[in-house]
């Protein structure tokens, strides 16, 4: 058999919590107003004149405005992606506080699990490596050579 | 008999102490004093625009007439983001007019300003105070200041003749400003 049953267990375990991640992002989630989209939205985006504020949270006056154009272009029928793509076209990719997937902000997020995933494949290695040495038992002449030893001692 | 009494003098601060505060003093009364004078971010700025063709710009103007940036192509234009209530802003107008008079008889160049969240009222009123014979949009302005990537006025963007966007300038600007620039992106952009 090439996996223990044990091995089968985890990689079960493994594969239920990969799609779980999956699914959980692939479903849609009950219909959204254009309200909650203009609210949701302005949280993803930087007030271009405040320091750690969203647009969502300032109100400077470029925030305002900001808010006032994501709603327009929410009540057009514009999709998230294009009305961020608009805003990263004026003021660039500073403006987007949601963590990049590309670049080098892309592997700031993917390092850490690559090295986590090899940390845990080091630590198995290294458990089953203690696990396989060989443990020997005393033999009846051993034993017998540690009492006259002892008995020598005494 | 007397008794022999020692007197013990309190050592004063030693002279590493006195330079190590005198230099500190230094040190924050220069960083008071530029905080103090700062007037924030100045002069050419970045913007993901530059070298991309300029945002549409196109709206009723207070004169009544309408205004296309598409329609100024063959000339520089300068697009001044303002608002009637910002001070750099009333500062810069004067040079914004004598870059208009220099220029717009030759009709190698021109300007459009732009009110950011201010009123049509006042905006009317400031170019009747102030002068300034050009195109000025007061209404629906917001969204052209988004698709500049406007932060804070003034805000000023350069669109060479060939309707791309050459430069921006963050804060208040003068003429010679403008036209150094120019002559500065003449000989980088076509068809100018």
């Amino acid at each position: 058999m090439i996996f223990s049953k044990r091995s089968v267990i985890w990689l079960t375990l493994l594969a239920a919590a990969l799609s779980s991640l999956v699914i959980s992002t692939q479903i849609d989630g009950p219909a959204r107003t254009n309200e909650d989209r203009v609210r949701a939205l302005s949280e993803d985006f930087a007030c271009p004149t405040c320091d750690g504020q969203s647009v969502a949270e300032s109100n400077a006056v470029v925030a305002v405005e900001i808010r006032r154009d994501i709603r327009r272009q929410v009540d057009i029928g514009s999709t998230d992606a294009e009305i961020t793509q608009t805003l990263v076209a004026s003021y660039g990719n500073s403006i987007d506080l949601r963590p990049q997937s590309g670049g080098i902000v892309g592997l700031i997020w993917i390092v850490p699990v690559v090295v986590m995933v090899f940390g845990f494949a080091a630590l198995a290695s290294v458990f089953r490596r203690w696990k396989s040495v060989d443990v020997r038992t005393a033999s009846a002449d051993d034993l017998a050579l540690v009492n006259d030893l002892r008995k020598g001692r005494t | 008999m007397d008794e022999e009494v020692e007197l013990v003098v309190p050592a004063g601060p030693s002279r590493v102490a006195l330079i190590g505060a005198a230099a500190a003093g230094v040190v924050l009364v220069a960083f008071i004093s530029v905080l103090a004078t700062s007037s924030g971010e100045q002069g050419l700025g970045p913007s993901p625009l530059i070298s991309n063709e300029a945002p549409l710009v196109v709206g009723e103007s207070t004169d009544g007439t309408t205004y296309d940036l598409a329609d100024e192509r063959g000339r520089w234009v300068v697009v001044n983001f303002f608002a009637t209530t910002c001070i750099p802003c009333i500062r810069e107008h004067p040079e914004l007019v004598a870059f208009d008079e220099t220029h717009s008889p030759i009709g190698d160049a021109s300007v459009v300003s732009i009110a950011f969240s201010d009123s049509s009222n006042n905006v009317r009123e400031f170019f009747e105070d102030n002068g300034g014979d050009w195109s000025v949009l007061a209404e629906d302005t917001g969204r052209h200041a988004i698709s500049y990537g406007v932060a804070a006025v003034p805000e000023t963007y350069l669109v060479a003749p060939n309707g791309v966007v050459t430069s921006k300038f963050i804060g208040g600007i003068t003429q010679a400003d403008i036209e150094n620039e120019i002559a500065r992106m003449s000989g980088v952009v076509d068809g100018s």
